[in-house]
């Protein structure tokens, strides 16, 4: 086993050390040990030496300049997003009533047109799908896959591992790449 | 949650930038104010010229200011707009390759004559007068140590000692591995011990 006390300082610990927090058997090393204490010393008289460098001003106008190219967007109050957002709502829907009352007749003969014209589409419709899905040369496999329950079984695990095998591969695709900050070489 | 009419110059960073969220345009002077000088000084050693450096950090302030939305509360704001200007340096410095060019003059020249005075030639080991005068002042001797780094080293060195950010503040703003932060600090250390050895004795 390697002697601890005998053993120079890392820089971690000289680091340490310039933080006050170096374990006391490492100080006692470091009062032993003149190579150490000759790093540790200059690594303290360089830190205090940057630390101590001045903080240099920009040219006069500096934050004019900055400013100038600033866009100082206001953001809208929540109070101002509400009003808005139900002013958008409410008076549509009451200029709609307001015209209900003032023309009952036209409103009702307006439903009476629209339902029974969506109604005969829809229901026109729901028979062209039923008769085409009926037709298809696949479904007949397809029934019969519903009638044993074991088959019935297998489709569903199949359908589910492909389902959460799609998310994954979605949420890969999705996940954004982290920021990296470039570096200069040499 | 910051109030309306609230004192900009005792209030927390966080408190100022919700300020200039609500578009309140003194938070934005606030927040230059505030941090005009340590951005601009940090730059500056990064890029070693006092035009570049001032047109970078505008580019800081302006790419930090008009993306105030986007800053996330729960970091450090001063965090946050030092990584901006870490990245807006080094992008320069790649782009420009500046180390292997002149370096135009020193920090501490403030008059055109004494920036093209102190230009410092880093390929030339050959040391001209106007080197020696520079040496002759402490601090010219280890801004000159310190441009002399590698920027990566550089802008740690900068981040830990004038800055005093602590280590894992650092790997954040530069997105970087604690240990590679920790490794470019204490190499960084070491080529300035050497640099700088000669003061010692």
């Amino acid at each position: 086993m390697t002697d601890h006390i005998a053993t120079h300082l890392t820089p971690d610990e000289l680091d340490d050390w310039l933080a006050g927090s170096l374990a006391r058997n490492r100080e006692a090393h470091l009062h032993a040990c003149a190579d150490c204490r000759r790093l540790a010393d200059a690594d303290r008289t360089l830190a205090h030496l940057i630390g101590s460098l001045p903080l240099f001003s920009p040219a006069d106008g500096f934050g004019d300049r900055v400013m100038a190219r600033v866009q100082i967007r206001r953001r809208a109050r929540p109070a101002a997003i509400a009003a808005a957002l139900a002013a958008g709502l409410l008076l549509p829907m009451a200029a709609s009533v307001a015209w209900s009352l003032a023309y009952p007749e036209t409103l009702s003969q307006l439903l009476q047109g629209a339902g029974s014209g969506i109604g005969g589409l829809g229901l026109a419709a729901v028979r062209s799908l039923g008769t085409t899905l009926l037709a298809q040369p696949w479904y007949p496999w397809v029934r019969g896959l519903f009638e044993s329950p074991a088959r019935l079984g297998l489709v569903f695990g199949a359908s589910a591992a492909a389902y959460a095998g799609g998310v994954l591969v979605l949420r890969r695709l999705m996940a954004l790449p982290m920021p990296r900050v470039a570096h200069v070489q040499g | 949650m910051a109030k309306p009419g609230i004192d900009l110059g005792i209030a927390s960073d966080q408190d100022v930038v919700l300020e200039a969220r609500a578009g309140r345009q003194a938070a934005y002077r606030e927040l230059v104010r505030r941090y005009e000088r340590p951005i601009f000084s940090l730059i500056y050693r990064m890029v070693r010229n006092r035009e570049q450096a001032e047109d970078l950090s505008q580019e800081t302030f302006v790419k930090a200011l008009n993306a105030i939305e986007s800053y996330r509360p729960e970091y450090k704001f001063s965090s946050w707009i030092f990584k901006i200007a870490n990245n807006v340096s080094i992008d320069h410095l790649r782009r420009r390759e500046l180390d292997t060019l002149s370096l135009d003059g020193s920090p501490h020249a403030l008059t055109p004559e004494a920036i093209q005075a102190s230009a410092l030639q880093l390929g030339d080991r050959q040391e001209t007068a106007l080197e020696e005068l520079e040496a002759r002042e402490l601090g010219g001797e280890i801004e000159a140590a310190i441009a002399g780094l590698r920027p990566e080293y550089r802008s740690c060195i900068l981040l830990r000692h004038v800055e005093g950010r602590p280590y894992e503040e650092i790997a954040t703003m530069l997105d970087l591995p604690l240990g590679t932060v920790k490794t470019y600090i204490h190499r960084a250390r070491g080529e300035l011990r050497q640099a700088l050895a000669h003061l010692r004795q």
